[in-house]
């Protein structure tokens, strides 16, 4: 479905022009949860972005070859791209608190899909808007249709969030460190809600997070990032239990554990 | 909690609402003909009959200031719509779309902006001679970039913030995202500039009016009143007051709206 061939993009700006992702490849089947991991910078956010078009005027990708359901994404117009948009691939991403409209209800935040990708009335887009919210579990879908994003909390504006993008039956949902915002119960309703979503409608969700035990949790599939460069992929079982690369090893051993051993039990992992 | 009372509001709104309703009545009616010249009645005091009294040809000062805040509200709105509207599109675009369209059109603003506002409108009337339409058209041209300069400002703030990413990631194109996602989240700000630019163009028109290059005869104008009556002003002082009082009401009704706006 998606197959990401040797893409590199680079920021031309600069000077030296440099490069932020370096000879990524991914491919991915319909319905496969596919994590990415890695730190901050490490360029997560700017493949994810190259598959929605996103990218800052000065970043391009320069190299290698974007196909999505036999389109070409290095090649899509302005026009292409709000085609795409929304309706084939969607995003959600990190800050549930500020990524819905301060002055627009709830459930006419959750019909724009709708509105931009389809002809449906009113009746029928008023109707999808309230079995989405109760599909994301949201309460009182007819009370809540009316509110304003101010008078719901964090999780609650995520399953929002969640309901907007897949609305349309997108093929591929962008997951950029959805639960990262949120407390840890939430985060476990969150990524529960997403698995949920995935089984049900069958989207596609490539998950971006630097949470190593939120991957495992919820991935079948992983690639661990660092510094723009691909270190390595493979099934999440295999790259957590049998790590083939020093940089995975240390990502692993950096995950805090309940015991005090800490340090004892990091460098038992570096021996290994 | 109690929720603390937007005095300004309330105040504001139900002056300006009193104003509103003086002013459109003035566009349709008149207790006499404003126009309508008494001796008999030349200076009559205030009284039942003529509330505002009479000025120096023996007209109703109360229907002439019905008449001149008719005038004033019908000038003070068509350059709200031209300058506003045209201010808040340039705004919008040139905010949105940065570049150097945005750096010309900011450029050409500073310069129209460098000019004292009621000078530059003087050298319009001059060009186009004065009347109403005119007075529209440069008090308008005049307030083009106070309003792009307040919605541009905005619209940088608005245009990187979340939600407007979430709007592009669904598919939304520009202009979708500008008219439908960020100018809802600017119209209290847009609001509060439209009552102030309203105040500035009613003074403005009074302004230009008691110099004698607005509103002509015979429309009625406070501006024209004023400068008319001033030579009275200890014979009849009325026919000055009255005028003068319903600007300032005017002025205070739409600062107090404004400032409740804006909170």
């Amino acid at each position: 479905m998606l197959k990401m061939n040797h893409v590199t993009i680079t920021f031309q700006d600069v000077n030296p022009p440099q490069q932020v992702v370096e000879d990524f490849s991914l491919s991915m089947e319909p319905g496969e949860i596919v994590g990415i991991v890695g730190e901050s910078g490490s360029g997560k956010t700017m493949t994810a972005l190259s598959l929605m078009g996103l990218l800052k005027r000065d970043a391009h990708i320069t190299k290698g070859s974007m196909n999505f359901m036999g389109k070409d994404l290095a090649s899509q117009t302005q026009k292409g791209w709000e085609a795409i948009r929304g309706k084939e691939i969607s995003m959600i991403f990190q800050e549930p608190m500020t990524s819905l409209n301060p002055v627009l209800t709830i459930g006419r935040q959750m019909e724009e899909n709708l509105r931009l990708h389809t002809s449906l009335d009113k009746k029928t887009r008023y109707q999808k808007a309230l079995d989405m919210m109760e599909k994301v579990g949201l309460p009182q879908p007819e009370k809540l249709y009316g509110q304003y994003p101010h008078q719901l909390s964090g999780g609650m504006r995520q399953r929002v969030m969640i309901g907007a993008a897949l609305i349309g039956n997108p093929k591929l949902m962008i997951a950029d460190e959805p639960t990262t915002a949120l407390d840890v119960t939430i985060q476990a309703q969150i990524l529960a809600l997403l698995k949920e979503m995935n089984r049900e409608f069958g989207t596609a969700i490539l998950f971006i997070s630097h949470d190593l035990r939120v991957i495992r949790s919820i991935c079948s599939r992983v690639v661990v990032m660092h510094q723009g460069k691909m270190v390595e992929s493979g099934n999440v079982q295999e790259v957590m239990e049998a790590p083939q690369k020093e940089y995975t090893r240390r990502l692993l051993a950096s995950i805090p554990r309940r015991d005090c051993s800490l340090r004892r039990h990091r460098e038992e992992r570096l021996r290994q | 909690m109690k929720v603390r009372k937007n005095y300004n509001l309330i105040l504001g709104s139900s002056l300006a609402g009193v104003m509103m309703v003086f002013m459109l009545a003035g566009l349709v009616y008149t207790p006499y003909d404003p126009e309508a010249m008494d001796q008999a009645l030349k200076f009559a005091p205030a009284s039942l009959a003529h509330p505002f009294g009479c000025d120096q040809f023996g007209r109703d000062v109360f229907s002439r200031v019905l008449q001149g805040s008719g005038t004033t509200f019908f000038v003070a709105a068509g350059t709200l719509i031209l300058g506003g509207g045209l201010g808040a599109l340039l705004g919008l675009f040139t905010g949105y779309f940065g570049g150097w369209p945005d750096e010309m059109l900011m450029r050409f603003n500073d310069l129209v902006a460098a000019f004292p506002g009621i000078l530059l409108a003087l050298v319009f009337i001059s060009i186009l001679g004065p009347g109403k339409y005119n007075v529209i058209l440069a008090l308008g041209i005049v307030f083009i970039p106070s309003f792009a300069r307040i919605v541009r400002s905005q619209v940088i703030v608005h245009k990187d913030m979340d939600y407007v990413k979430s709007a592009r990631l669904m598919g939304c194109g520009r202009m979708r995202i500008l008219f439908v996602h960020i100018l809802p989240n600017i119209k209290g700000t847009l609001f509060s500039a439209l009552a102030i630019g309203f105040n500035n163009a009613v003074l403005s028109e009074a302004g230009m009016s008691y110099l004698g290059i607005g509103v002509q005869p015979p429309d009625a104008s406070m501006g024209r009143m004023l400068s008319e009556a001033q030579a009275y002003i200890f014979t009849a002082p009325g026919s000055v007051l009255f005028p003068g009082l319903v600007i300032i009401l005017m002025v205070l009704g739409f600062g107090l709206l404004s400032d409740g706006c804006n909170i």
